[in-house]
């Protein structure tokens, strides 16, 4: 942790360095967009929703410290605020859950069924699918990014897997899948 | 026979114990319906890489997060329903609005800078902070941000002085320095 160049740069600007918060914009813009992508299921929301998100960075960055690694801390922020987001106006949920993403370009079967699938998890189950599957978090991660006893997050991801077997079941039959 | 169905999704991910994945495994090898289960999950999960990849930031991504700062604004909304206002409107607007920001964005370094000293400030107060070989204290003040921020700002100068010195020296240090430092004080046991 002692190499670890975010957490360097977040002691930086918490010295008042301006230069470290663009520079750690720059090197996790990419990553912030895509969870907040995948968890709001909203394309025109999950670029405000990833500016917010550095914001929130930028207005905490005094509480931050390096005991805790910059990802675990970074994905704590995207996740408290894409989480909070839904909640508050659940619109994304709705509106993928009413039919096949509207004006988005056509995608294959597929792609639209897992799109599908995970749009139907209960927020905080897609949160922590998103942060085990897509960003390789492991259990313990997640539940240090959700603030959950880590014995909380294999349930979470039961279930998650569960209805995204069932949803997927289709898609997934023998011969087309792994 | 109890079907460990709920241990499988944790099976696939690698995040049974040791113990807990031999006994799902020997099941498993006698039990062809949860072996069915296992590969209908694995299959689902393999589907999901046919999501195309998300979306790159758009261009300007950094710097619209800049002005947002600059501005203060929580949420960007400039919405202008009614009539079109003239040039020169505009131009004063744009003008006020850039003394705002500069201020802000002022305001806001400033205060960031307060509430990481606040933040720090049992641990500057430390002699030899920057050295590095400040010894963290016995026991921690336990005080809330509100309580630390206060006490800083009821320094007497010299004081304040000498913490914002310890705060450029401690800052000076190598990273791995800083956070070895911030580590060391954090053990040591809290107290109010």
């Amino acid at each position: 942790m002692a190499s670890d160049p975010d957490a360097a740069l977040m002691l930086a600007l918490q010295g008042g360095d301006a230069q470290a918060f663009r520079s750690l914009v720059g090197r996790h813009a990419h990553a912030v967009v895509a969870f907040c992508h995948r968890v709001a299921r909203d394309p025109a929301q999950s670029e405000e929703l990833a500016q917010e998100v550095f914001l929130e960075l930028h207005r905490t960055a005094s509480r931050y410290r390096p005991s805790v690694p910059f990802r675990i801390h970074l994905y704590r922020v995207a996740a408290r605020r894409v989480l909070t987001s839904l909640r508050a106006r659940d619109h994304a949920l709705q509106r993928e859950l009413r039919g096949p993403g509207g004006a988005a370009a056509p995608e294959p079967a597929p792609a639209r069924a897992v799109r599908a699938a995970l749009a139907r998890l209960p927020d905080d189950q897609r949160a922590a699918f998103v942060l085990g599957h897509f960003e390789g978090l492991s259990y313990a991660e997640i539940a240090d990014v959700l603030q959950l006893p880590v014995s909380a997050v294999k349930p979470l991801m039961q279930r998650a897997a569960a209805a995204a077997t069932e949803a997927l079941a289709p898609q997934a039959s023998p011969g087309g899948g792994a | 026979v109890i079907h460990p169905l709920n241990d499988l999704p944790a099976l696939l991910d690698g995040e049974l114990a040791p113990l807990d994945r031999a006994e799902v495994a020997a099941h498993l090898t006698a039990c062809e319906a949860c072996r069915q289960e296992r590969d209908r999950i694995a299959a689902a999960v393999a589907l999901l890489a046919e999501l195309p990849p998300p979306p790159a930031p758009s261009p300007g991504f950094a710097q619209r997060v800049e002005a947002r700062l600059a501005s203060g604004r929580k949420t960007a909304q400039v919405g202008s329903p009614g009539g079109r206002p003239r040039r020169w409107l505009w131009r004063g607007l744009a003008c006020a609005a850039a003394a705002i920001a500069a201020v802000a964005a002022m305001t806001a370094i400033e205060r960031q800078r307060e509430l990481a000293l606040a933040e720090h400030l049992e641990l500057l107060e430390r002699p030899a902070v920057g050295s590095g070989a400040a010894e963290a204290p016995a026991v921690r003040v336990r005080e809330s941000r509100e309580e630390r921020l206060a006490r800083l700002r009821a320094l007497p100068p010299e004081r304040r002085a000498a913490v914002e010195q310890a705060w450029r020296a401690f800052r000076a240090l190598p990273a791995p320095e800083q956070e070895a430092l911030l580590r060391r004080y954090e053990r040591a046991p809290p107290r109010r």
